[in-house]
């Protein structure tokens, strides 16, 4: 993890090696994020002050993340909220050594869930993401369609997260039981070329009164299927949505002039909570080998059960808790 | 009070009395409370839903043995039903045990 003095002279150097002279500060550095490292920093190039926030790879997210998150900032620009990109530099060839990218603030703030905000809040938010989403799904993907690598994470791909999980053997069993269903009931591929976010959810949309201001962390962005979208939008990462999906449902039908298949949207779940579980998982892992202090990575031991029993509930046809 | 000799010796204990986990973990939340950094005051709130679980967050084998294998046995007889019950048993024997953990906490800053 770089250090915030470190981070403002980085930048100060590239934007110098550009011919902007200018002073930079880092403020602060952002504490929710798990994947990358974000820094409020501060600009002034003489011309005036402004604010702006840079983000730097993680060793778990890789340098392909800023490449993505880049490229999608650029494709969605004017047509869903979403942070104006000031500067990037797609190469490892700078002071960071790495690529980074800046963007520009949005004020407001980011609840982590839905469960946080009051009723009418969460019901008037809940609708304006669904307009958003059938929105960012009409959108061409241009470069994205064909720049996704290997490496990356794939959130449509069950067969992504089944070969990651199989480092993690022996798995839960209900996990295990899991991959079987999804298996059996794998559904058509998805038709057509569709731009997906890859991690639409409350926890990544910044709010600003009544409005949803801003669609950030696009680093998974890239072609699938739009209902892994939908399903990801209201699962429980931490607490149930207390939203109803189902006219949420019928309102990206609208929106989006797409009929939405419930099978499909409950198998997309499903592949959900999986992915919940290999975040819980992998995050235990790095833990457990020295290779992040995050005690909160540690503490995701305790949401592996939950998640679990939230997927065999939704499998079951019963209410989660 | 009592001029009775006090038996001290009778009742040997241990050689320095266990710290309640749960005290621990009550005494750490009180601690972030008080830790104006964010990241400082997450991994305080991570360190106390951890220490609020350690006695408490791994489901007996007795309990859970069997609905793996009946797990195990209904894929092998491709009893989807059967499958989706056991699994729906052995998730709610392993969340029972838990500790409730505030995320909004843990996870905020």
């Amino acid at each position: 993890m770089a250090d915030g003095t470190a981070v403002a002279a980085g930048l100060r150097d590239w934007l110098g090696g550009r011919g902007i002279a200018a002073q930079v500060s880092a403020s602060d550095r952002a504490t929710v994020g798990l994947s990358q490292e974000t820094w409020f920093v501060r600009v002034d190039t003489g011309a005036g002050e402004r604010d702006a926030v840079l983000r730097l790879p993680t060793l778990a997210s890789g340098p392909r993340a800023i490449r993505t998150q880049s490229a999608a900032l650029g494709v969605v620009a004017g047509s869903v909220p979403a942070p104006a990109l000031l500067w990037h530099d797609d190469s490892p060839e700078n002071p960071f050594q790495s690529p980074f990218l800046v963007m520009e603030p949005i004020p407001g703030r980011v609840p982590v869930s839905w469960g946080e905000l009051d009723e009418g809040d969460r019901t008037n938010l809940a609708r304006q993401a669904i307009d958003v989403l059938a929105a960012l799904h009409g959108i061409d993907p241009g470069p994205l369609a064909s720049g996704q690598d290997d490496r990356g994470e794939r959130p449509s791909d069950l067969d992504w997260y089944r070969q990651r999980l199989d480092r993690f053997r022996p798995i839960p069993a209900v996990l295990g039981g899991a991959l079987w269903w999804l298996e059996r009931h794998r559904p058509e591929p998805a038709d057509g070329n569709v731009l997906i976010h890859g991690d639409y959810r409350m926890g990544n949309l910044v709010i600003d009164g009544d409005r949803i201001r801003g669609v950030l962390d696009w680093e998974m962005a890239g072609v699938g299927d739009p209902l892994a979208d939908l399903a990801w939008c209201f699962i429980p990462v931490w607490q149930p949505s207390l939203v109803d999906e189902d006219a949420l449902v019928a309102r990206y039908e609208e929106r989006s002039g797409s009929a939405v298949d419930a099978d499909r949207l409950i198998w997309y779940r499903i592949l959900g909570y999986v992915r919940l579980a290999y975040y819980a998982l992998s995050g235990l892992h790095a833990f457990d080998r020295g290779r992040s202090d995050d005690l909160r990575l540690a503490a995701l031991r305790l949401q592996l059960p939950v998640h679990l029993d939230r997927l065999a509930a939704t499998l079951a046809g019963d209410p989660i808790i | 009070m009592s001029d009775e000799p006090l038996d001290l010796l009778g009742h040997p204990g241990p050689a320095s009395p266990p710290v309640s986990h749960d005290r621990l973990a009550g005494a750490v939340a009180e601690l972030s409370r008080r830790v104006g950094q964010p990241e400082l005051r997450a991994q305080l709130n991570a360190l106390g839903a951890l220490l609020s679980n350690l006695e408490s967050h791994v489901a007996s084998q007795e309990a859970r043995v069997p609905l793996e294998a009946a797990i195990s046995r209904a894929v092998e007889e491709d009893d989807e039903q059967g499958v989706i019950a056991a699994m729906r048993r052995l998730a709610a024997v392993d969340r029972a045990v838990l500790a409730a953990v505030d995320w909004s906490a843990v996870t905020g800053g």
